[in-house]
């Protein structure tokens, strides 16, 4: 199917040249100072009580967005999972491949690495910081053991990892959900219990993102077990 | 020239090159990086609008879908990794315009 | 809890509950989530239609916020019918699904994960058809892209995956584009709220350049000739159940929002020129989708190319929207009915070509004669599949080309019903091409000599569905004066 309509080299330049002259030419027709939303997010961030204002933006105001995104990650995750191929593979290759070096970072990094991310977590209410960025860092720290031989690829898609990483999303779910029973909406946190809902959010988010992206790492990592590169 | 328009014309100039690469580049590796160069692009662009207004500070909104975006963007690229390796496997091709031959098909 | 007022938060959280608890409970479990979730958003999408219609639209605050703080959801008539449309379309597949996936293959159907991807395009669906607020869209068509790409990889053949990388790309081109589009439409306006948009948008080029690349993607997303070189692909190598909802409502997805920025939040003339092109197009679509349909000698292939035309005929709203309030009002409703018929009817043509082939074994048109002695239930349903896609009387596809052709003639603008003639004869001549093979009397060799109840009958209850939608037009016309289009128009006081 499609095998004619191969697009020709002008096509590209066509769309590509468009976009440089039309999204310049609507850049350039913009005034100069705008701010956006920024007073009235301010003002509500003030009002929520939560101190770094993209994180109110992110898990308040716009919160559903943050729970689709999540969805997004959740679904990428599964996605990648379906398409594996013999997990079992990943684990004959990376076996044996671990050297002294790489064992005795992990040893240093690893404990760190878990640190920091909690610690990211904790501050992300009011400083930069997050369940993402915690996530990630703790993401990396798994797949630095998976490498150096301290945890098992094949545990991606076993019934405990899966808990692992579908409890953030479902917290988040339950968290939403709840004030629908005193008669608000969806994510309407209560005012009073609004930072430790957010805050218990993030935490297992954290653990679901993490092992979200050590997920896919695992996951897609064992496709092409003969080492050659598509 | 204001410092919002460097950032801004800098995500344009990503933006039309992953453009031309996601369209011309047949490897499909080129392709997955080609839309992250678009990404990046909009997030470049997203930041460099949203910082127009020194005196009330950046505006925390573009800020906000701009940390979404790049969630998304991951969640994209992973799937479209995966689906390049398993076509890669499949059928040994590396792009569409080659077909796979029938003994390809698993 | 008032479920009524609560429906719109539901109708999303409940499938998305459903997605992460199906990956949880495993393969054995998953088809009761599924199908439990299922019962219960159909329920919450018919509670939602009776509250639109008891009390018109209403706006439903995610986090209490409201905008241009928050995001809203916005429940009209016209998203009450299109997630009804899902809610029963997705029980059908979601049933039809636990007979066609059966296998004891551990690793087969994308290790038995085709629930929770299902799900979770439910939930995008569900989501994309209630938002307000333009940086969501981007959010909900993501998670629609990713989930409709993996499903179309689930058989994991060579052809399904080309079909699949294909689709990734376009939908990655097209997320691309939104978000650039949105990114522009909101530093020239500060909104991001179709509301807001719709009593502050000014005349404006950032804004207006925003606002055509968002079409422009969501017309990609939606395989509008000439963006549709991903779909048939797509949709013709996909599991059974997974083009259904390809072609019935993933297409549809895009086209609501189309829909909404287009008649809704833009003022009339906004983008000059537009309407007139989507609305060409749309005839181009018709035109070239059932003569390509025509051509075809697989059966899913001929069903993909025929979704390619019947897209087409949502885009002649567009220019008939100029011509003042009646011929609006019989346009809208007409593609209203149009895409409830032809959601219907694809579901079950697509249904019944994947039952046919697993009782063949093959998918090859010239070689499926006698299907009307073995498997008579399956023919039918295609048959009374193909009155409602050629508009024949008494069918919901009638009535949607009847409501079509009067705001044609209505306009003055009488060749957009010339294209509507058109369209229903070459649907007739690609329909009739399939039916005189299957109805001829010949002595068949199955390969599966029996069907399962589910993969017999469930098609025909769609096609069935599709034509008895005539007697609910009165019903869709309420939800379509129900409508923001219409009531924003002025025409629903």
């Amino acid at each position: 199917m499609g095998d004619r309509r191969r697009f020709p080299a002008l096509l590209p330049l066509l769309a590509s040249g468009g976009v440089l002259a039309f999204v310049g030419r609507a850049v350039l027709a913009l005034p100069p100072t705008a701010s956006g939303l920024a007073v009235e997010m301010r003002d509500g961030a003030k009002a929520s009580g939560i101190k770094n204002v993209v994180t109110a933006v992110l898990l308040d105001f716009r919160g559903y967005d943050t729970l689709l995104e999540i969805a997004v990650l959740m679904l990428a995750t599964v996605a990648v999972l379906s398409l594996r191929e013999d997990p079992a593979a990943l684990s004959r290759r990376i076996a044996g491949r671990a050297g002294p070096v790489l064992g005795a970072l992990t040893r240093t990094l690893a404990p760190l690495m878990i640190l920091v991310a909690g610690h990211l977590v904790w501050v992300g209410s009011s400083e930069p910081g997050g369940a993402f960025q915690g996530g990630a860092v703790l993401g990396a720290a798994g797949i630095l053991m998976v490498l150096s031989g301290y945890a098992q690829p094949a545990w991606a898609g076993r019934r405990m990892v899966r808990w692992v990483l579908t409890v953030g999303l479902l917290a988040f779910i339950g968290v939403a959900l709840y004030p629908m029973l005193g008669g608000g909406s969806l994510l309407q946190y209560p005012d009073e219990s609004r930072k430790n809902l957010i805050l218990f959010i993030e935490i297992l988010l954290t653990l679901s993102i993490g092992a979200s992206i050590l997920s896919l790492f695992l996951a897609s990592a064992s496709a092409t077990a003969g080492g050659e590169r598509p | 020239m204001s410092t919002y328009l460097v950032y801004t014309a800098g995500g344009v100039l990503l933006y039309a090159l992953g453009t031309y690469g996601l369209l011309a580049r047949p490897h499909l590796i080129h392709k997955v990086i080609s839309a992250n160069f678009m990404g990046s692009g909009v997030f470049l662009i997203l930041i460099g609008l949203g910082n127009r207004s020194p005196e009330s500070g950046p505006d925390p909104v573009p800020q906000a879908m701009v940390l979404t975006g790049i969630v998304v963007t991951v969640a994209l690229t992973a799937l479209g990794l995966a689906i390049v390796k398993r076509y890669y496997t499949a059928t040994g091709l590396d792009n569409l315009d080659d077909k796979p031959s029938a003994g390809g098909d698993r | 809890m008032n479920v009524l007022a609560q429906s719109p938060g539901l109708l999303v959280a409940v499938p998305l509950a459903g997605a992460a608890i199906s990956f949880v409970a495993g393969r054995r479990r998953a088809p009761h989530v599924a199908i439990t979730t299922a019962l219960v958003v159909l329920t919450l999408a018919v509670a939602l239609a009776v509250h639109v219609l008891d009390g018109g639209p209403f706006r439903y605050q995610v986090g209490g916020w409201g905008a241009p703080l928050g995001i809203d959801l916005v429940a009209d008539g016209a998203a009450a019918l299109f997630l009804v449309l899902t809610a029963i379309v997705g029980l059908v597949v979601t049933l039809y699904a636990t007979a066609y996936f059966r296998t004891d293959d551990e690793t087969a159907y994308g290790h038995g994960l085709f629930w929770t991807l299902w799900l979770f395009m439910w939930t995008s669906l569900n989501a994309l058809f209630l938002t307000g607020d333009v940086f969501n869209v981007y959010v909900c068509l993501e998670l629609v892209g990713i989930s409709a790409v993996t499903l179309v990889t689930i058989g994991g053949g060579a052809e399904a995956l080309r079909a699949g990388a294909r689709y990734l790309f376009a939908s990655m081109l097209g997320a691309m584009t939104y978000l650039l589009g949105v990114a522009l439409l909101y530093a020239a306006t500060g909104q991001l709220d179709m509301d807001v948009l719709r009593t502050t948008l000014v005349a404006d080029t950032t804004a207006a350049t925003g606002l055509a690349l968002m079409i422009a993607a969501l017309v990609l997303k939606t395989a509008l000739v000439p963006a549709h070189f991903w779909l048939p692909a797509a949709h013709g190598s996909a599991p059974s159940p997974v083009s259904a909802v390809l072609s019935s409502l993933v297409v549809k997805g895009s086209y609501f929002v189309i829909l909404r920025l287009m008649l809704d939040v833009m003022p009339a003339g906004y983008l000059p020129g537009v309407d007139i092109v989507l609305g060409v197009l749309g005839s181009a679509a018709i035109v070239w989708g059932s003569v390509q349909a025509l051509l075809q000698t697989r059966i899913k292939q001929l069903v993909a190319y025929s979704t390619v035309a019947q897209i087409g005929y949502l885009f002649l709203v567009f220019p008939l929207a100029r011509h003042g309030a009646d011929v609006l009002t019989l346009a809208l409703t007409g593609v209203l009915v149009h895409a409830l018929s032809h959601g219907l009817a694809k579901g079950s043509l697509f249904l019944g070509a994947g039952s046919l082939m697993t009782r063949f074994g093959h998918d090859r048109i010239a070689d499926m004669a006698g299907a009307a002695r073995s498997a008579p239930a399956l023919t039918f349903g295609v048959a009374l599949a193909g009155v409602t896609m050629m508009g024949l009387p008494p069918s919901g596809g009638f009535g949607a080309k009847w409501l079509l052709v009067s705001a044609a003639l209505a306009s003055g603008e009488w060749w957009w019903a010339v294209v509507l003639v058109i369209g229903g004869l070459l649907a007739a001549a690609y329909m009739f091409r399939l039916l005189s093979v299957l109805l001829v009397d010949a002595p068949t060799e199955l390969h599966a000599s029996k069907g399962d109840i589910r993969t017999e009958w469930l098609p025909l209850a769609l096609a069935l569905g599709a034509v008895l939608l005539v007697l609910a037009i009165p019903l869709v016309s309420d939800l379509a004066a129900a409508s923001n289009v219409l009531i924003h128009a002025g025409v629903t006081p």
